[in-house]
């Protein structure tokens, strides 16, 4: 009996490794497939709605496609155009503004020079602000797009994406009844349970983070175009993107305002009015965004967060930074749900040894 | 003309499955009273298994965690007793239910159920049911008097079974 059971979990373990390895290979080309299966999701509760009034579920998500086709046509004729031009403005705009960048931390530097070296002498010169703006602004800026471009394979995603989350959503009921024909009855209760647990947990988190992130890239596009900053939809759009991990809003999409607002201005003001925007956003996401959109059922440690965050960047770029929050969080629900049902299947045994 | 068209979007969108499936739920103990639009609701979490005879629906002892809505076929509900023997609890046919503690408490299954007769099982899983009344406390309340009407004519009949012991 150990040595069956010795096999079996050797044997399993084997496939799951084989799996991993299968999808550390094919995982760019998998990455539009799980888009359209996240979209899906996310849509889902929307065609539930509706196929609970009784209409037909194939039709409904057709009808839905249509509209989301003219709100997408309407988006991109609006933003995308604006976008585009501030992304071209900001690469012809970069340098300019990262050589006045240097020359200012040059002349912070000459600045500590002079103040350190009478007390330091020699010693002095290793004390500098060891940033060469220029370098890091055009790589990050130019870069950027590249990075997404590179993973996404923009035409396949295009063609793919609404391809699976048209079939997921008329199809997914029936994927799921045949998943569950399949699998063994002694199991099926513990597979449902996995299954609800995650849709109750995760569902939730997942669309409040969507619409946070949304309300916060929406805030601060309006908040800079108020002010009459350069680049507002473009900073905007950072900003939301990078939502998804802590802090980073009002880092990157603070700092790239703050930035962008200095060489514009060069007045204090602003950048008081900036930072005062960036503060009230964070405050709004805090108090009213993350208790009433996201809710507080998934939490995961700081330290968690820093590792799945350069975990995401190692594996996956620019992409592997917006999203290792949101994987890493469905990891941990995925582990902790399954290893409730572990142990409970291990007292059912325990019961049954001593009964 | 607002007839023929009203047909049209009619036989273009309406789901004559929903239908059928919606007046078997109707029927159900544990849903009487809700509108079709509620029913509905519950429908789209509800999860359908096919099942073949001899198979082990849950065993005596296993932490319960979702109810069991019989749509067609047979399953016998069964108890392990300390002899070694195994006693036969009682049959349940089409549009009967099973397994609604677990809707109440995390706890051991008190029987076990096994499948006699091939056919379709409805599985609605308390952490769904759980999501599904937060959102919607209106179809809380009655699923829970209806539980609360089927625990009471249990008890009742438990009692009643007591009695006929007593006189016996």
């Amino acid at each position: 009996m150990n040595e069956t059971r010795f096999w079996r979990s050797t044997l399993a373990l084997l496939a799951l490794a084989l799996a991993i390895l299968f999808l550390a290979h094919v995982w760019t080309v998998l990455l539009p497939f799980i888009f359209g299966i996240i979209i899906a999701y996310l849509v889902n509760p929307l065609v539930d709605g509706m196929a609970s009034l009784g209409l037909k579920r194939g039709r409904v998500v057709l009808i839905l496609y249509l509209l989301l086709l003219g709100v997408g046509i309407f988006l991109a004729m609006s933003l995308i155009p604006a976008l585009v031009r501030e992304m071209n403005q900001a690469v012809v705009e970069v340098p300019s503004y990262a050589s006045a960048l240097d020359g200012l931390i040059a002349s912070i530097n000459v600045e500590i020079q002079k103040l350190l070296t009478p007390v330091l002498k020699s010693r002095a010169k290793i004390i500098v602000i060891p940033f060469a703006a220029q370098k890091f602004l055009e790589s990050l800026v130019l870069q950027l797009p590249q990075n997404v471009l590179s993973v996404a394979h923009v035409g396949l995603w295009i063609i793919v994406i609404p391809f699976m989350s048209f079939f997921a959503l008329s199809h997914g009921k029936r994927w799921m009844d045949l998943i569950f024909d399949i699998t063994p009855s002694e199991y099926v209760e513990g597979l449902l349970g996995i299954i609800a647990e995650l849709n109750a947990t995760l569902g939730g988190y997942v669309r409040g983070v969507i619409i946070e992130s949304f309300c916060i890239g929406l805030l601060t596009i309006i908040g800079l175009l108020i002010m009459g900053v350069k680049g507002a939809v473009l900073i905007g759009f950072v900003t939301g993107l990078v939502n998804f991990v802590p802090f980073m809003a009002p880092l990157i999409g603070g700092g790239l305002a703050l930035l962008t607002a200095y060489f514009q201005f060069k007045s204090l003001s602003v950048l008081f009015g900036i930072a005062l925007l960036f503060i009230s956003l964070r405050l709004f996401d805090d108090f009213v965004l993350i208790p009433f959109v996201v809710g507080s059922s998934v939490h995961l440690h700081p330290v968690v967060m820093v590792f799945a965050v350069l975990a995401g960047v190692e594996l996956g770029g620019f992409l592997g930074l917006v999203f290792a929050i949101p994987v890493a969080v469905i990891i941990k629900v995925f582990l902790s749900v399954a290893l409730q049902h572990r142990k409970e299947q291990l007292m059912f045994r325990q019961q049954h040894v001593y009964s | 003309m607002r007839t023929a068209f009203y047909r049209v979007v009619k036989k273009l969108f309406n789901d004559e499955n929903h239908w059928e499936e919606l007046s078997f739920f109707r029927n159900v103990p544990i849903f009487y009273g809700l509108s079709s639009h509620q029913l509905g609701r519950i429908m789209q979490v509800i999860q359908k298994r096919k099942y073949y005879a001899g198979e082990i629906l849950f065993q005596e002892g296993q932490i319960g965690k979702a109810v069991f809505i019989i749509k067609s076929g047979q399953v016998e509900l069964i108890k392990n007793l300390a002899s070694g023997e195994v006693m036969i609890l009682g049959k349940l046919g089409p549009g009967q239910i099973f397994g609604e503690m677990a809707l109440l408490e995390h706890r051991p299954r008190t029987a076990g159920a096994r499948v006699i007769e091939d056919g379709e099982i409805f599985l609605l899983y308390t952490a769904t049911l759980e999501s599904l009344l937060k959102n919607h406390p209106n179809i809380g309340v009655k699923l829970m008097k209806n539980i609360a009407v089927m625990l009471s004519a249990l008890l009742r009949r438990t009692n009643q079974e007591l009695e006929n012991l007593k006189k016996a």
